[in-house]
């Protein structure tokens, strides 16, 4: 159970977060005074950002509850897991050697921890 | 705005920082709320009880803001960095969510190898997913 609360929490975080790049990409970078950061933060993507990663802190919050956080926390890491694996399989890109090393890490870690 | 490119290094030390405080407050909320509810038999005056406890939204509300200033700071670091440049910074974090919750005493999770080891092996894996070659420096504005 707490472990599908997981998933959700790092489908609904890796979502936010590609919208806060494109967000900040698109608005705050030329953005040339205070005034103008503030209005940017107001478009679309940012909005969308702010609603999935709240979404995400709700179901966090029962994970929480549940579980330990130093446990729990390391779990998050997962999200690289997401990116990568959509981006070779359905944006059918070509992920270079590293990043499938840094995989495999994040993804043994992960085995361990969960034996804790 | 210049003045905010300069000090990105500020911000992305800002996001790690407020990021783990923003776990462990959340952690303590909860942990507040799970002896609150072990006191209470009654499940009907719940709400009641937990509005009428202040401490657990308290931490609650100090951890959420902590979380929306976290996320503000990234987002302002991440005009200045890469996304590949700055996340592995982010990297630190666990070990201060880590640290923070085996030494905070109300929080009091064990310290133990494998839980250590399992943070090691995600870290080297974060560093390693986010490696790019060359133009992992500033970006060129």
């Amino acid at each position: 159970m707490e472990y599908l609360l997981i998933a959700l929490v790092v489908t609904l975080t890796s979502i936010g977060q590609v919208l806060q790049k494109l967000g900040a990409d698109r608005g705050l970078k030329d953005a040339s005074s205070f005034r103008q950061s503030v209005v940017a933060l107001f478009q679309w993507e940012i909005i969308l950002a702010v609603f999935c990663l709240a979404s995400a802190v709700a179901v966090w919050l029962v994970v929480l509850y549940m579980m330990d956080v130093s446990k729990a926390f390391p779990f998050i890491s997962l999200g690289f897991v997401v990116v990568l694996l959509s981006a070779r399989f359905y944006l059918q890109e070509s992920i270079p050697w590293n990043r499938w090393l840094g995989v495999v890490f994040i993804v043994a870690g992960i085995s361990l921890l969960a034996q804790t | 705005m210049h003045k905010i490119r300069s000090s990105a290094v500020v911000l992305l030390a800002l996001t790690i920082i407020l990021s783990a405080c923003a776990q462990l407050f959340m952690k303590v909320s909860m942990i507040q709320l799970q002896q609150l509810l072990d006191g209470t038999g009654d499940k009907q005056s719940l709400l009641f009880v937990i509005l009428d406890n202040g401490i657990v939204v308290a931490w609650l509300f100090a951890g959420l803001l902590c979380y929306a200033m976290s996320m503000l700071s990234w987002i302002f670091a991440l005009i200045k960095y890469e996304l590949s440049f700055a996340y592995p910074f982010l990297g630190v974090t666990y070990i201060l969510v880590y640290l923070g919750a085996v030494y905070w005493e109300q929080i009091a999770e064990p310290l133990t190898l494998l839980r250590t080891a399992g943070i090691v092996l995600i870290l080297i894996g974060v560093v390693f997913v986010n490696y790019k070659k060359a133009d992992h420096e500033e970006k060129t504005l």
